[in-house]
């Protein structure tokens, strides 16, 4: 019995899962490379902390950090070069 | 005389003028090098954060702790890039040096990047993602992690593909690794996940998938597996398989005025049952936590835009018929006040419940109290 519940748990939490993404997807708006520099900023900053200010390190500092972010948060090259970019603009 | 004067005005004229442009050629040359170093490819950036605990359990002395978080970054070229972080920390009554993670990354193309040194566990979102001091929104992790009896590796000594894709509104991540693995402890039938030495030639392998189909929500699942028993011994055949589930959803909503975020994380650990004493039994454990925080940034009032709500469950639940069999269940409270955009102070109160064998429950709380600052 403990077993058939376990999946039977595992199985609603799958459908559920993939009713979430369905939906959610559907809903998607402007294609990701498309979006500004600032856009990406606060969207793939925000995910996991407060957005650092532009000012807070130099044009030269911010392309460190941001292939660090890269790595880290899996960001495409061009959505870290359109980040990057923004940040060293609004510097 | 005034010929002597003359000639000794002319030689200090000469030796000011002579001086001066020797100045100023030094001046240009060491401008010049500035320069060049400005302008050359390879970049040097350390980076960190630093933490300051205050602890008060229930029936215990009260406790200071401290650490912190070099991490160095060395960017040589676009695609060759190196990253490392120390961790120096005085905890649990001692003194603490440890490599958290130091990999060589050289990126293949926009979208896949290869790694190899020790690195954090890309199947691990809240290590890989939120465990930074100035980051995690409690002053403690969730028990599930911790490299003896947890149920996931922190961080990974091997190598590492990942990246991730944009498709049209939406992205999936991915990470794929092989490391040395964990290693099987025969006296409580845990396993080890601070693997500096492997016991077997196998090499754990690792898979991670996130799909974000709007930029605030992150679903992710991961599978990890790795033989853990060691070679030529009746054990050797022992494998041990991790199920992970995440999930992370941070948005700004106006109608609250500030911004409410969610996390959660679960972890099945199954261990292979040997039926070998002292392992006879079937060696499944779960853990995970979930967290919501919510921040009132966007009010007028200076003082509550600063203030942060916190509160986490996490629990881990052994197998019921190991050595060391518990359910531990904990739920967490805290309040924060944010100084800067990453720094704060986090005030928690902590409730902990232990459920042994035999269903005795063991009640414990304590208070936490750190202050946190990113660099």
């Amino acid at each position: 019995m403990k077993f058939i519940k376990k999946y039977m748990v595992n199985l609603i939490l799958g459908l559920g899962f993939f009713a979430v993404l369905t939906i959610v997807g559907c809903a998607s708006t402007t294609n990701i490379v498309d979006r500004s520099g600032a856009q990406l900023w606060g969207e793939n900053c925000a995910r996991c902390h407060n957005i650092r200010p532009p000012q807070s390190l130099t044009d030269a500092q911010w392309e460190v950090a941001g292939m660090h972010m890269r790595t880290r948060a899996n960001l495409s090259g061009i959505v870290t070069r359109k980040i990057i970019d923004f940040l060293k603009t609004a510097n | 005389m005034k010929k002597k004067r003359f000639i000794l005005f002319v030689a200090i004229i000469i030796l000011i003028t002579f001086t001066t442009q020797n100045m100023a050629q030094e001046d240009t040359d060491l401008q010049s090098q500035i320069q060049k170093f400005q302008s050359g490819s390879h970049q040097f950036m350390v980076t960190g954060y630093a933490l300051t605990n205050f602890i008060k359990p229930q029936n215990e002395p009260s406790q200071f702790e401290t650490g912190f978080n070099p991490i160095f970054l060395y960017k040589a070229n676009d695609r060759l890039f190196f990253e490392a972080e120390i961790e120096l920390e005085i905890e649990d009554g001692e003194q603490n040096i440890t490599l958290e993670y130091a990999q060589i990354l050289y990126t293949l193309n926009d979208y896949l990047i290869f790694g190899a040194g020790k690195f954090l566990n890309p199947a691990n979102y809240f290590i890989e993602r939120l465990h930074p001091g100035w980051i995690n929104k409690l002053p403690t992790m969730p028990m599930f992690v911790g490299h003896h009896g947890g149920m996931q590796a922190a961080q990974h000594l091997g190598f590492q593909l990942r990246g991730g894709t944009p498709i049209k509104g939406s992205k999936i991540e991915y990470a794929f690794f092989m490391s040395m693995g964990p290693t099987l402890d025969l006296h409580d039938g845990f396993i080890d996940f601070k693997n500096y030495e492997d016991n077997n030639n196998n090499k754990g392998i690792g898979l991670k998938f996130g799909f974000l189909p709007i930029p605030e929500l992150t679903i992710g699942y991961a599978f990890e597996n790795a033989t853990v028993g060691e070679e030529n011994t009746q054990f050797e055949n022992v494998s041990a398989t991790t199920h992970v589930v995440d999930f992370s959803y941070a948005k700004d909503i106006s109608g609250l005025k500030g911004t409410i975020d969610l996390k959660a994380q679960v972890v099945w650990l199954n261990i292979d049952n040997p039926n070998i004493a002292p392992l006879t039994f079937d060696n499944n454990s779960n853990g995970g936590y979930a967290q919501i925080a919510f921040r009132p940034g966007n009010v007028d009032n200076d003082f509550f835009k600063n203030l942060e709500f916190v509160y986490r469950y996490d629990w881990t639940d052994k197998p019921d018929d190991a050595p060391e069999n518990e359910l531990v269940k904990r739920s967490t409270i805290g309040i924060n006040y944010w100084l800067s955009s990453s720094s704060l102070f986090k005030f928690a109160y902590e409730n902990k419940d232990t459920i042994v064998p035999g269903g005795s429950t063991t009640n414990e709380h304590r208070f936490v109290g750190q202050i946190a600052f990113g660099f």
